[in-house]
Order: structure tokens, then sequence, then C-alpha cells
């Protein structure tokens, strides 16, 4: 499958209703092994990742308890928001849990390409809205059941 | 026991029948599983027992196999007085037992449909013996899914249970956790992160849910958005009880008495309620 | 075929009710307030009392004539002998690993109450739904029920609490006596009397009687009209009932609880004092040694944080809550729960509420604010 057709086909673009070819000029595959970082807390969010195939978790480190797993995300999820708000840092680790295969999309360009055409950046910002709100239900929700559970 | 005579107690519903503990199992840290003789004990999915240590007496859901004529088992979390009594006796004590009371989850009338089980906590001890009833009639059933949202991965109930689900390629069953450390390589995140692995025909699915009440609401709302119908939406309520009879009065919750009208309950009748503070 | 019995013979009911084997319970003063009671004779009757009562206030009054039963309802009610306030469900025994539970054996007493005020006859009536009608009865009360003579009076007076008439329960005894007498002061005092059951009639056949003329029965139930007509004029008590269920099932987010907050203290008086009130709660007693439990059964109220406590918290916490769930129960979920409302409207929750709530202005408040779209 073309990276075009993969991209089309990802549940973040699946139903955008704009052309995104452009967006493969700017994309690429990139598979990595279970236990490897795909990206640390503190780096450049310079990309954003469509998971095609995998597992990944975010995770922060702690002085007194390790690593903690914040979330899972899989298969047809997005890895990564941080690429859209200044100062466009990571703000967890990403870490692959098997073996997870990513499109990794150029960061700037789409930022470029919101800019330039504002119908694709505010379906762009409404997609990634609907993720941080449900993100955020899940944690309302997640410290409400460690009171209750 | 003879409860009933044409719907009237015969014998004094107060009083408890006294089992022989077979076997205390240790589920986990703080969750134990409490095995009694079934001696002629009857029951269906989602009922509950009053059981009585001494110190005093506990509503337990039921966990077992409904049609295992043997055993009687009844997961309890170690929290208090009573409960610590339970999880304290050793196999061939006596345990005192009233029940089964409650309203079971309707299974008959779904038949045919598509199954969405899910489950948050201890919430997983009512819903086993519908899971076991859901496997042992399974040409019954159209698609079965479990979701299982545990606090921390030492918290997972009945593990040797779920990894024999899993290995069966016709239930779909996805844990999740809250909160995890590197060494889990499962799902972490809210019960609810799960629903979207769902893929059934909303129009004849119904669903079982049991949980923390907030867990419930949560759940109960991405299963509407999935399209399934509050009336085929059954969820399991919790609240005090003393007699489990309908006449202590603790246990209402609006008009239903948890303890005979629930615990199960479809999810349209108490919708409204569900949703207002302090009820 | 009602009767006339004379105020010199009404002591022959206590005879014949004590030769018949009741032990009589009834109205007395005791503490400054009128209570229920073991009677020995007609004379332990609070004769020429009267109450008043009003929000938050009770007191003893003396009437300016010799009348028996001129007063209406104390803090008790007749529940406390059907229901009783502590009972013990059984004992148990443990040795080693054996547990035996022991059945506790209740007998009753065959019990007469006298004075039963037709609001109370609708109470125990509701209590009979509650404890009877269920999946499972309740022993200690059927036994009790069975065991027991009512001897009912109509009301011919009424307190400023009382809003009986409103809610379909008096001021004339319905149904559900055995024997039912209206109290004549004048011009001779005398009361008529009317029979319910064979054991009633049995009663009667043992006091002095005579048939009642027509005059004599249209003068004694025209007091117990008037009476019911003075407690339905505007200005007093009442509850309009209309939609009464929707009201409050509608008003579980009404700013109003917000208001109650602020006057309730969560005393638990309106559930001690109601005469339909049945919750209970349960306590185990062991001995030092843990060979030895008892397992008895009290009676509570929903204004209790224990009443709701699950898993570290009450589920109903504030005074609000407590009240709507209280209010609501007894107006609105009783009908869906008994096929009744849960309130007679005998006032004792006015009257007894310490700082002066009364369900009849709570009931309006709810009107007012729900038509206001509040």
């Amino acid at each position: 499958m073309s990276i075009e057709e993969s991209i089309k086909r990802h549940s973040f673009f699946r139903d955008i209703g704009m052309d995104v070819s452009s967006i493969a000029r700017y994309a690429q595959h990139t598979t990595f092994e279970a236990d490897h970082f795909i990206f640390r807390e503190g780096d450049d969010a310079d990309a954003f990742y469509l998971i095609t195939h995998g597992k990944v978790s975010l995770e922060l480190s702690t002085a007194h308890r390790g690593r903690i797993i914040i979330q899972t995300i899989d298969e047809d999820d997005v890895l990564g928001i941080s690429w859209l708000f200044p100062p466009y840092k990571w703000h967890f680790d990403a870490r692959a849990l098997t073996l997870t295969r990513l499109i990794r999309i150029d960061a700037a360009h789409v930022r470029r390409m919101c800019d330039e055409d504002n119908v694709f950046g505010y379906r762009v910002m409404s997609k990634l809205a609907s993720i941080v709100m449900k993100r955020l239900q899940a944690v309302r929700l997640q410290l409400l059941e460690i009171e209750e559970m | 026991m003879m409860m009933h005579d044409n719907g009237k107690s015969v014998i004094n519903p107060y009083l408890p029948r006294i089992h022989k503990v077979k076997r205390i199992k240790r589920e986990t840290h703080d969750t134990f599983t409490i095995e009694i003789s079934a001696d002629g004990f009857k029951f269906m999915p989602g009922q509950f027992n009053m059981l009585y240590a001494f110190v005093g007496e506990v509503p337990i859901s039921i966990s077992s196999d409904p049609a295992d004529g043997n055993v009687i088992m009844h997961t309890v979390r170690r929290v208090g007085h009573t409960t610590s009594a339970l999880c304290s006796l050793k196999a061939g004590d006596s345990i005192g037992v009233r029940g089964p009371f409650g309203n079971p989850w309707p299974v008959r009338e779904q038949e045919g449909n598509d199954i969405v089980v899910v489950a948050g906590g201890l919430g997983l001890a009512p819903l086993r013996p519908l899971i076991y009833h859901l496997l042992s009639n399974r040409g019954r059933y159209g698609r079965i899914y479990l979701l299982y949202g545990a606090k921390t991965p030492r918290d997972i109930l009945y593990r040797n249970e779920l990894a024999r689900w899993r290995a069966r390629f016709d239930v779909d069953v996805y844990v999740t956790v809250d909160k995890a450390d590197e060494r889990w390589h499962g799902n972490v995140g809210v019960v609810t992160s799960l629903i979207p692995r769902v893929h059934v025909d909303p129009l004849h699915s119904s669903a079982f849910v049991c949980g923390p009440e907030v867990m419930m609401r949560f759940t109960t709302r991405e299963l509407i958005n999935l399209g399934l119908n509050a009336e085929r939406i059954f969820i399991s309520m919790e609240r005090n009880m003393k007699c489990a009879l309908g006449i202590c009065g603790h246990c209402q919750f609006g008009p239903e008495f948890i303890c005979k009208d629930g615990p199960v309950l479809s999810y349209s009748r108490i919708a409204r309620l569900l949703s207002i503070r302090e009820v | 075929m009602p009767f006339i019995v004379e105020r010199d013979e009404f002591n022959g009911f206590f005879t014949a009710l004590r030769d018949m084997g009741y032990e009589i319970i009834g109205p007395r003063v005791r503490d400054s307030v009128i209570v229920y009671d073991r009677l020995d004779s007609v004379d332990d009757l609070p004769i020429g009392m009267t109450e008043q009562q009003e929000k938050g206030v009770y007191r003893l009054r003396k009437r300016d004539d010799g009348a028996l039963f001129g007063y209406t309802v104390g803090p008790h009610s007749w529940k406390m002998y059907l229901f009783p306030p502590r009972i013990r469900l059984f004992t148990a025994e443990r040795h080693d690993s054996n547990l035996k539970v022991v059945e506790e054996q209740y007998s009753a007493k065959r019990l007469a109450f006298v004075g039963v005020r037709a609001c109370e006859l609708h109470a125990i009536q509701i209590q009979d739904r509650v404890f009877l009608n269920g999946t499972f009865k309740d022993q200690v009360y059927e036994k009790q029920r069975k065991n027991v003579f009512i001897l009912a009076v109509n009301c011919t007076v009424s307190s400023s609490t009382c809003f009986c008439t409103s809610m379909n329960t008096g001021s004339m005894v319905g149904s559900g006596y055995d024997l039912v007498v209206t109290e004549v002061l004048k011009p001779r005092h005398h009361f008529l009397v009317d029979v319910g059951t064979s054991l009633g009639h049995e009663l009667l056949s043992k006091v002095k009687h005579r048939e009642a003329s027509r005059e004599e029965v249209e003068h004694a139930l025209s007091m117990v009209e008037e009476n019911a007509r003075v407690m339905s004029m505007m200005g007093r008590r009442s509850i309009d009932t209309k939609n009464i269920k929707e009201l409050l099932y509608n008003s579980y987010e009404s700013r109003h609880w917000d208001d109650v907050e602020e006057r309730c203290l969560a005393c638990a008086n309106c559930t001690m004092v109601c005469p339909t009130c049945f919750c209970s709660t349960v306590e185990d007693v062991v001995d030092l040694k843990g060979e030895h439990a008892e397992r008895w059964r009290v009676w509570d109220s929903c204004f209790s944080d224990e009443f709701t406590y699950m898993h570290g918290s009450a589920v109903r916490r504030s005074r609000g809550a407590k009240y709507r769930h209280w209010i609501t129960h007894k107006l609105a979920s009783w009908i869906d729960q008994f096929g009744t409302s849960g309130c007679v409207g005998c006032g004792r929750c006015i009257t007894w509420c310490p700082v002066g709530i009364d369900i009849t202005e709570e009931v309006k408040a709810l009107q007012q604010g729900y038509a206001a779209g509040r």
C-alpha cells in the first residue's frame, strides 16, 4: 500500500474530506521494536504519528515509583499532540510496547498547511480537539475511579 | 432454601442458613473468593447473597458458575469489619447465608443479540456468572465482548479465567488498567477507552455493565454513542443494604429498592436518577 | 346499625377487653405529653385534656369539659407495638469452626388499641402493605397484627397541624376497625358506636348499649363532618395531591433543597414520629469470648449518615438531599412502591420538628418553584 493510501485509510484522515496527497510527501513509514522509545519527554515535537500497527505507551519517569504508564494507544490512533502547540516539546515518553509501525508526518509542514488553508486547518484542529477531549474525559474518570474502586 | 410458598416466605427470612466453607482463594492483595458448599442452593447470574460472619452481615454478589451444583462462590474485598472476618475464614469453617436475592441479568431476553460486557474493578464478580452462562450457551448469542478495567495490574481478578476466555476465538476479551509500571505490556487507560474496539450490530446488541457508579455512567454514555438502545443496557447498582427483603429501606434509589427491583436494572429505567447527586 | 353507649358505661369496654384477654394500650398523659401506653381503666385516658400544636410546638391544655378523646395525636404512634423499635432477630453460637443460629421465638400479646384515629388506621394499613404484602412477610409484624383489637375514634376536634382531609384519610374512620366510637359531649355525654367485625360485636355485647336513633346518629356524625369542614377551610394546612408524584419526581434538582439545607438539622424526629416510616437497621453484638452473638433489628432513619454509608462515605450527605429523599419517598415513590401515599396528614412531623419545617409548606414551595421553572 502506498503511503498516501495508508494515510487516507487511517481514522484520523479517513473522513476529513480533503485532499491529503500533499501530506504524503512529508510522511514516511517507520517501525519500532518492542521497548524502544519513539520519542522522549522534552524532545522537540517535530512530528506526529499515525499508528498503523502495534501498541504504544505514554510514560512518565518518577523519582520514587520509576516509570508510570499514563495511557496506551493502539492501531488507528494518533500519537502526539504537542507538535501543534508552542513550545513544540513532548510532554511524555512514547515507547513501543510491541513491534509498532507508524507513519511519521513532519509537523512543521502540517502546521504550514494549516496556516495556508484554514479549512484544512480547522478540520485538523477539530479532529485533534475531539481526541484531546476524549483523553481529558478519560483522565477525569480515572481520577474519580481511583477514589471509588 | 425454601424461601417462598405462593410468593410468601414460610421460613424466617432474617435467619441465615449455615454452609461450610470449602476454600478461600486469594484473588489479589485485598480480594478473596469464598467458596462454600452448595447444598442444593440455586441462583441466577447477577443475584447476591447476604453473608453472615458472626460479627456482621454484608451483601455479596455470587461470582460462580450457575451451572455448578457443588460450589457457590463470593468474591469479597477486605475493606471493613465484616468483610475482614469473611476473608479470614478457613476451609471447614461455617458461614451464614441468606439468599439468593435480587433481580438477575436478563440473559434469556437477549438471546440472538451481540453482547457487550463491561466490568470495572470488583464489578467483574457479579458478571462472571453471566459470562459462564453466555459461554455455555454460546450458540444463542452473536458476538461477545468482555471489556474489563482494573485499577492496576495487581488488582486484576480471575486471571486464569481471563486467560482461558482470551484463548477462545468466539469471545473478544480486552483488559485495561488505570495505572501501570513499565513491566505491564497491556492496555493502560480507563475501561471506556476499550469501547472503540467493539464492533457489533448496535440495533441487535445488549450490554451488561457493572463497576463503580461513575464508571457505569461514563460507560453507558459511550455505549449509547455506539448506537445501543438504553433499554438493552443493563447495569448492576449498589446501595447500603441491611435486610435484602425490601423492608429496611436503606437501599432505595428513587422508587427502586436495589435489593429486590435491582441490583440489575435497565439503564433506561434509572438514567435520569443516575445523573442526579446524592440520590 | 349504630348503637349508643353512655359515658358511665364506657369503662365497660376496658373491663370486657381485659376479660377477653387483651392488654389495653391507649393515650395517657406522661411527661406533659399524650403518649400511647398501657391503660388500666377509662380514668387513665387524658380526660378533659387537649393540646395546642403548631410548628415545633406542643403544649397540653385543659378543656372545660370531661371529654375522653378531646385531643388529636402526640409523638407516639401504634407502629411501636406492631413494628417494635428494637427486636432480636436471632442468636448465634460459635465453637471452633461450627456456627449455629438459633431462631427467635416470637410471642404476641393480645393488644387492644383504644383511641385509634382515622389517620392512624390509614397508617396501620399502609404499614400492612409494607410488612405483609411484599415478597417477604415480616413475621413479627404479622404475628402482632393478628392479635390486635382496634377501637377507633372519629375525630370531632383537630389540631392546627392536622391535614388529613387533604390526604383523604379523615376525619371519619373508614375501615379496618373492630369498633368505632364518636364522642358526643352535649347535651348528654355519650358515644355513638359502630361495629366493624364480629370481634367488635362480641365486645359490644358485653357493654351496656342500646340502638341509636336516626337523630342521634345524624347529630354525632355531623360533628365529625363539621370537623372535616373546618379542616378544609382556607388558611388551614393542606397538601394539594394532584400530580404530587410528578411534582416531586421533577423536583430532584430544585433549588428549594438548598433552602431546606439551611434549616434542617437532620435530627430524624420526623421519621421517628411518622406513623408510616418503616426503616430499620441491624446491630450485631458479640460477647468478649467470641462464642455468642446476637443480631438485633432497630428503628433507623434516612437522616443519618450511616443510612447510605458505602465504601467509605455516605451517598446522601447533605441535609437537603436527606430531606429530599424523605419527602420524595413519603409523597411520591411510596405510591410506586406500595400503591399508596406514605403520608396520612397526621401532622406529627410538623409539630415535632425542632426548627418548624412543615411538610405542607415545603410542598407548596415546590409547587410554586415548579410553576416558576425553578
